[in-house]
């Protein structure tokens, strides 16, 4: 049985997630589309289900955040996969004030959701009228951004033009990895926001190549640091597996629950292909990539967290390298 | 991994039939007669014991089904799905059931007490207590999360919930306080030992706790490759078999009981326990697995399994019939089989 793939749609109130959903359930994809809501919107079904939820979480682990899932989502879409009528694709759209942490942990820590479902990608909208405002007063909202694969830049004709640029500079200190598409009433093709591969190593690869080119991972300098941010770390030189090993095991333990999403492509010493690594809070899926070749070998991972410390990130990634 | 040896038999297929969507539960009535089949979605279907030919349809429940129950004396059907309404359908009559919809929210399990005197309904955070006319006594609750199981003790007297934070045993008595067993992780399911000694859960981290009331103990079992969602009790309360991987992990409860003792491990499934029945007044043990096969074993006897019954898609749902003797067995495709074990002539 094919895995069915799982879009999450987050983003602060007013930022037009049930225009997005509307525009997917609308394309005529002939898809078979399962749309659980945890807020009532006005959508238009037709051949499509939409299932209400009221957001419930829980630890799976004594006051583990890492080991937080949604219960909601274990039992409906338990009972979703259940039925004879198969879906094409599931579609989440979560609160304004959702945590998106445990809606993505929870496809990784089920073991029936593991096994049937992948999650595809968070996808966040972002009001560019409020995005200033929303990152100043609400925690959510930054964490929202700095989940997402992909970023929707929504309600640009609300703002004068000169402003877009400041907006994605200050999204893309957050979030250095997502695309950010800027756009009016959610219009966007929907490859942009559909079959993104977020989690999935080999297609981000694939489809990007270059999604950790170091010159999106500037250092960027604010007089008002967030306290959400992405760090960027490129070194070149081969990473001892056991020092990797042990340095990354450690950050998970301690950073944990600051860590958002990580993602990375590391040099292993002695190993011909590249090392490409993601992770969730504590969850951490590495594997072997094609041969580096006459490509030059060098080691890349970016983080998007809390209160990260970019100089001790840096020494903790150094001390892996082969003497 | 034990494979099967060449001695396993065969259960013998007696009828077979087709349900129009994935089998959540296979219930049959007291007497024996009929077996109700409730499927995901649709009418839920009762069929004779003789032939499977389709005796009656009940009216489902609109946007899927998910639990329901058989009074123990009276000709009642208790079911409930995610319309929020619990319906009682009566054997007797061809009136469309009586429906109640105690709050909103999915009607996620419903148990008659053994004595028949309630039912008790988990919807949400809620559980409602009613009597057999529905109506309403009171509600247990709210628990910390969503109630995922229910078990009455055999007295009839104690109900005991499953949710997130553990489980709690509700008294009948409105003057005695709700008894906590909080693990702070989330439980599934929940069954009573027959004596009413002991209460285990199967969570969603892989363990299973159990409460042992006279020795006043409690233990958490570890070693779990997945989330126990299958739980059955022998009945003589010996035996707790558990599901959580390919291997069946079957307690035995007796004299001291399972404390730092290990399990006894059926193995011969190549995927996941789904579904787990002990026999009603024997101590055969039947498992279903999402490999498609089930098994019949003699757990503490015999270490492999006795008898074998493959299908082409994941077993949803066993259950012994009421004389022990057959087993309906149940699989995701929708179909359905009654297989009887072999007389000693076949042996």
């Amino acid at each position: 049985m094919n895995s069915i793939p799982v879009t999450v749609l987050t983003g602060y109130l007013g930022s037009g997630k049930t225009t997005l959903l509307n525009r997917i359930l609308q394309e005529n994809h002939g898809h078979r589309i399962a749309v659980i809501e945890n807020e009532f919107g006005e959508i238009g079904i037709d051949h499509d289900l939409v299932i209400g939820a009221d957001e419930e979480i829980f630890e799976m682990n004594n006051g583990c955040i890492c080991c937080t899932v949604r219960g909601d989502l274990i039992r409906i879409l338990g009972h979703l996969l259940k039925r004879k009528t198969r879906f094409d694709r599931i579609l989440i759209e979560t609160t304004g004030l959702a945590d998106p942490g445990p809606v993505i942990q929870t496809f990784f820590l089920d073991d029936d959701l593991k096994n049937n479902l992948h999650l595809d990608a968070v996808v966040t909208l972002a009001d560019a009228k409020h995005l200033s405002l929303h990152l100043g007063s609400q925690p959510e909202a930054a964490e929202q951004l700095a989940f997402a694969d992909v970023i929707l830049l929504n309600k640009t004709d609300l703002v004068p033009p000169d402003q877009l640029p400041l907006l994605q500079q200050q999204i893309r200190t957050i979030n250095a990895l997502a695309p950010i598409h800027p756009a009016v009433r959610a219009e966007i093709p929907l490859n942009h926001v559909l079959d993104i591969g977020g989690f999935d190593l080999n297609r981000i690869l694939q489809t990007e190549p270059d999604f950790l080119d170091p010159h999106h991972l500037e250092h960027h300098h604010h007089h008002h640091q967030p306290e959400i941010t992405s760090v960027g770390l490129t070194t070149p030189g081969n990473l001892d597996p056991e020092k990797l090993n042990h340095w990354i095991g450690e950050l998970l333990r301690t950073k944990g629950p600051d860590l958002f999403r990580l993602k990375g492509i590391l040099s292993i010493a002695g190993r011909p292909e590249r090392y490409v690594l993601q992770g969730v809070h504590m969850i951490l899926d590495g594997r072997l990539d094609r041969p580096w070749g006459k490509a030059p070998r060098t080691n890349t991972l970016v983080f998007i967290g809390k209160n990260l410390d970019r100089d001790a990130l840096q020494r903790g990634l150094h001390s892996c390298l082969v003497a | 991994m034990v494979q099967p040896s060449e001695a396993v038999l065969p259960l013998r297929r007696l009828w077979r039939a087709s349900l129009p969507d994935y089998p959540l539960a296979l219930l049959w009535t007291p007497d024996g007669s009929a077996l109700l089949a409730l499927p995901a979605t649709g009418d839920l279907t009762l069929l004779a014991a003789e032939d499977g030919r389709a005796l009656r349809h009940f009216p489902g429940h609109p946007g899927g089904n998910l639990t329901a129950h058989w009074h123990p004396t009276l000709p009642l059907l208790a079911s409930g799905g995610q319309d929020a309404n619990i319906h009682l359908h009566s054997l007797d009559s061809s009136q469309p059931p009586a429906t109640l919809a105690p709050a909103k929210g999915w009607i996620e399990t419903v148990r008659w007490s053994p004595d028949g005197t309630h039912l008790a309904a988990a919807q949400g955070k809620q559980v409602h207590l009613l009597r057999p006319d529905l109506t309403l006594v009171r509600s247990f609750g709210p628990h910390p999360g969503t109630v995922s199981d229910l078990a009455w003790a055999p007295d009839s007297r104690r109900l005991a919930t499953a949710a997130y934070r553990g489980a709690t045993v509700w008294n009948l008595n409105p003057d005695s306080p709700p008894q906590s067993l909080d693990w702070s992780g989330s439980s599934l399911k929940i069954a009573w030992s027959p004596n009413g000694a002991i209460l285990a859960t199967g969570d969603q981290t892989p363990t299973v706790h159990i409460w042992n009331f006279p020795q006043n103990q409690n233990l958490c079992m570890r070693g779990y490759e997945t989330k126990v969602t299958a739980l059955a009790w022998s009945h003589d309360s010996r035996f707790l078999a558990t599901s959580g991987g390919t291997a069946a992990a079957v307690w035995d409860c007796s004299g001291p009981g399972p404390e730092g003792s290990e399990p006894l491990l059926l193995e011969a499934h190549r995927d996941s326990i789904t579904s787990l029945a002990f026999q009603h007044h024997h101590l055969l043990l039947a498992t279903g697995a999402a490999d498609g096969t089930t098994f019949v074993w003699w757990p503490g006897r015999h270490p492999a399994p006795l008898l074998a019954f493959p299908l082409n898609s994941p077993v949803t749902a066993l259950a012994w019939h009421p004389n022990d003797a057959a087993l309906a067995i149940a699989s995701a495709d929708g179909q359905l089989h009654l297989c009887r074990l072999p007389t000693e002539a076949e042996l």
